[in-house]
């Protein structure tokens, strides 16, 4: 009973850990740039996320091995060390702009100076990390951003255009101008990417050696990994609508993440939006603390450091040096005049690169019935599995060169 | 780790030659996106940007009117607002047009002026409705005209 339990909070918790600041920034934006044309990147990204979170959860239970010794001993040094480079610099970066994202929302709730909302936020994230239990952070603070579904209320009482919001999960492309469409791409990548940001696949591995669990608990991980994740996708469709019915008839692209409360606002009313910003500073609190653990989590893990957020924090030093050196530096960034929303506008293009050699690995020790024994993939799921690396690769191929073209996603 | 580090240099190289490289793009593009003179699309995008800017000054007024916000979200994300302007103008002032933009681009730089002061005189006109409203038709008039 109480494993089900667990799966409630699980897939709870994965409604409010599912969205951070870079989705609700690109989904409003997306909504208001091309109303409900890029839903079938929503529905692709969360089938690709819900299998990678899947497979690595199932790795994790069925050898009691997390993804970056998996990757370490599949991808070999050079290349292992290559992805943890590269996992650890996106993770910092999205990390600060967390962070940024905590201290904006609140200074729209409180007021204040925005050094000590910096300090607040930072502070804040080390504070919670140093306190709470793996448990306690997986299900308090997920929980928390629960609030979020306030948007989908929202959205469906702001009556979209069903029809059409259907038809978009059909793939499709814009015509008219060549820099709308390289813009449409751009935001194609940006979406896909925000979704499929890598530390959500370190994280629920290493959560899954946390939790204890074993190959008997391989249908709480199927049903955690893709109700999560398919729940999660309601809150981004949530806020394409919201882009779609307030800012489209505008004619206008709000970047600010304050503008997204104004579809809670104007289909129900002042608490409605005052219960989006809380939704939104513990979805964003909970990224900024998930990008920091899975730093640690990623370190520990490729080096053989002792690790895990359910030991004392002097039992595993260097795991715990790894958490507070990013949240400090990832303060510091804040605190120095970087602003967060640009910073994950470029974050969310770029850590796509990395993205192929983290999910290369994951398929290769997924497939492999040496190592899985009869847990491997089946034929269904490495064919949807390849496929949706390929994906994956076309999209890291194509993220650099459409921020140049589209001049920083600025269309 | 140093040890370990030490037993596998190629991987050390090459991650040093991968966050060289990203950072080397990263500078190049950032250079370009500085120096490179501005473009018909990229003046027709900055214009829309600063519809966007007076509208969403607009959009605040609206749900402050309404009282669909608190008064600290309203000066908060008026300064938000107003400082973003002020960032994007400056960037705007120092960019060089190419030689047949020049007249939209003065022009453009002179409405960016009067938005990002009507925004300035947002954040602090919250109390008095008559300025507000005042500051709502001058953000209606600019982003018209833009």
């Amino acid at each position: 009973m109480s494993k089900y339990f667990d799966l409630l909070l699980g897939i709870l918790a994965a409604v409010g850990g599912f969205v951070d600041l870079g989705q609700l920034i690109f989904g409003v934006q997306i909504g208001a740039k091309f109303a409900y044309r890029e839903m079938w990147v929503v529905a692709l990204a969360t089938l690709a996320i819900a299998l990678f979170m899947e497979m690595s959860g199932r790795i994790a239970a069925v050898t009691q091995k997390p993804a970056f010794l998996v990757l370490r001993e599949r991808l070999g040094d050079w290349l292992g060390g290559l992805t943890l480079v590269a996992a650890v610099i996106v993770n910092f970066l999205t990390c600060a702009a967390e962070i940024g994202g905590v201290a904006i929302i609140l200074k729209l709730l409180t007021g204040g100076n925005w050094l000590l909302l910096g300090l607040v936020g930072g502070l804040g994230v080390l504070a919670i990390l140093a306190v709470a239990s793996f448990e306690m952070l997986e299900h308090t603070v997920g929980l928390l951003g629960v609030l979020m579904l306030v948007y989908v209320v929202a959205a469906v009482k702001l009556k979209p255009d069903w029809g059409a919001l259907a038809a978009g999960f059909l793939p499709n492309s814009p015509q008219g101008a060549v820099s709308n469409t390289l813009f449409y791409w751009y935001t194609v990548v940006a979406l896909f990417s925000a979704v499929l940001l890598p530390y959500e696949v370190y994280l629920y591995s290493s959560g899954a050696i946390e939790d204890k669990w074993t190959a008997g608990d391989l249908h709480i991980n199927a049903l955690t990994a893709v109700l999560g994740s398919v729940f999660g996708a309601l809150l981004t469709i949530a806020l394409i609508v919201v882009g779609a019915k307030i800012f489209l008839p505008l004619g206008i692209q709000p970047q600010l993440p304050g503008a997204a409360i104004y579809g809670p606002t104007q289909a129900i009313g002042k608490t409605a939006g005052l219960l989006a910003l809380g939704g939104m500073l513990f979805a964003i609190t909970g990224a900024a603390i998930e990008t920091a653990l899975s730093n640690g989590y990623a370190l520990a893990q490729f080096f053989h450091w002792p690790w895990g957020k359910s030991k004392k924090l002097r039992e595993v030093p260097k795991f715990t040096w790894s958490w507070v050196i990013t949240v400090l530096a990832a303060m510091l960034v804040i605190l120095l005049g970087i602003d967060p929303i640009k910073l994950v506008q470029y974050v969310i293009v770029i850590s796509v690169v990395p993205l192929p050699l983290t999910y290369y690995g994951l398929m290769v020790a997924a497939q492999d019935k040496g190592l899985m024994g009869k847990h491997a993939n089946g034929q269904i799921i490495t064919v949807l599995g390849w496929a949706l690396f390929g994906l994956v690769c076309i999209a890291a191929a194509a993220a650099i060169p459409l921020l140049i073209v589209t001049h920083g996603g600025q269309g | 780790m140093m040890q370990k580090l030490a037993h596998h240099p190629v991987a050390v190289v090459v991650s040093i030659c991968a966050v060289l490289s990203l950072a080397a793009a990263s500078l190049v593009f950032i250079a370009n996106e500085k120096f490179a003179p501005l473009t018909a699309d990229q003046l027709t995008t900055t214009a829309d940007e600063w519809r966007t800017a007076a509208v969403s000054g607009q959009l605040l007024v609206d749900q402050l009117n309404n009282e669909k916000v608190t008064r600290t979200f309203f000066t908060n994300q008026c300064y938000f607002l107003s400082d973003n302007a002020a960032h994007d103008q400056q960037a705007l002032q120092s960019a060089t047009p190419e030689d047949a933009l020049q007249s939209q681009y003065q022009q453009l730089v002179s409405m960016s002026m009067q938005i990002t002061t009507s925004l300035e005189q947002l954040c602090t006109a919250f109390p008095d409705q008559a300025q507000r409203q005042q500051i709502y038709l001058q953000l209606q008039t600019l982003a018209d005209q833009l």
